[in-house]
């Protein structure tokens, strides 16, 4: 699920790396046979402010492999987003990285 | 069937009669389901208290409030019950006031319905779609009745209907 998180441009990988330390947990949303595919993906830009690409792309991981990491941080971070996801119908759980 | 349309700059969904019966009906069930916090759900006798003597919340018994009110996480039981005390009776109350906004809007008797807030009709109505998707057992492969035979296959119409009209005001909100 890497592939989704990574950021838009490479960064060195030992500062990657501190950054990641930073923000130990990550927000996960499941593919549920309910939502549709054109509403995940208009959720996740309302919530998290995702363009269109990215908001897609996201979606389809959902779609395709089951599962997409949408949000990392802290964990009352995630704890909220998870509410969020909730509030919209998404099925989404929060847990520590890695 | 119903339609939505918009009219300088409002969406309009227009429905028969029987049409608004079946959208109040569904919108009246997915709130009085949402509103019983019985005692069945999941805080059984054996008292799992979590070791300090504080009954943990659980997932709800009942699946459909299962899949609308689910667990934060999937493997900690504690981070999950911790989420549960903290959001679930807020969620609660977020999606009762979805379906009352809609259900004031879905007057008896009013053909065309003004939709003000889109995303709350979107939230809703998904919500509705879970409850359904539980209850009819959906998965990927469901597909639209060929005949209506049974009150499955009716119920079956009304979700892909449903699914349709969230799909085409996602459409609209987007554009």
């Amino acid at each position: 699920m890497g592939g989704t998180l990574a950021p838009e441009q490479t960064v060195d990988p030992v500062a990657d790396e501190q950054h990641d330390a930073l923000l130990p947990w990550i927000t996960i949303v499941w593919n549920d046979p309910v939502n549709l595919m054109s509403y995940v993906t208009y959720v996740l830009q309302q919530l998290f402010g995702y363009d269109l690409a990215k908001a897609t792309a996201l979606m389809l991981d959902v779609h395709h492999k089951g599962k997409a990491v949408v949000s990392h941080g802290v964990r009352e971070r995630m704890e909220h987003d998870v509410a969020r996801l909730h509030g919209a119908g998404l099925w989404a759980t929060l847990q520590r990285q890695g | 069937m119903a339609t939505l349309t918009e009219l300088d700059g409002q969406l309009h969904l227009d429905c028969a009669d029987a049409e608004v019966e079946l959208l109040r009906d569904l919108f009246v069930k997915v709130d009085g389901l949402l509103a019983d916090d019985g005692d069945d759900d999941g805080d059984d006798d054996d008292g799992d208290n979590g070791g300090d003597g504080h009954t943990r919340r659980r997932a709800p018994a009942d699946p459909v409030l299962a899949r609308l009110l689910p667990d934060a996480h999937r493997d900690d039981p504690d981070i999950a019950a911790e989420h549960r005390e903290l959001t679930e009776e807020t969620l609660r109350q977020d999606k009762r006031a979805d379906c009352a906004a809609v259900l004031g809007a879905l007057a008896v008797g009013s053909r065309t319905v003004v939709i003000d807030h889109p995303d709350v009709w979107l939230r809703a109505l998904n919500d509705v779609r879970l409850m359904m998707g539980v209850e009819l057992d959906i998965d990927e492969d469901t597909e639209f009745p060929r005949r209506v035979l049974n009150q499955r296959d009716f119920q079956l119409t009304a979700y892909f209907w449903l699914t349709h009209l969230q799909d085409r005001l996602v459409e609209a909100v987007l554009h």
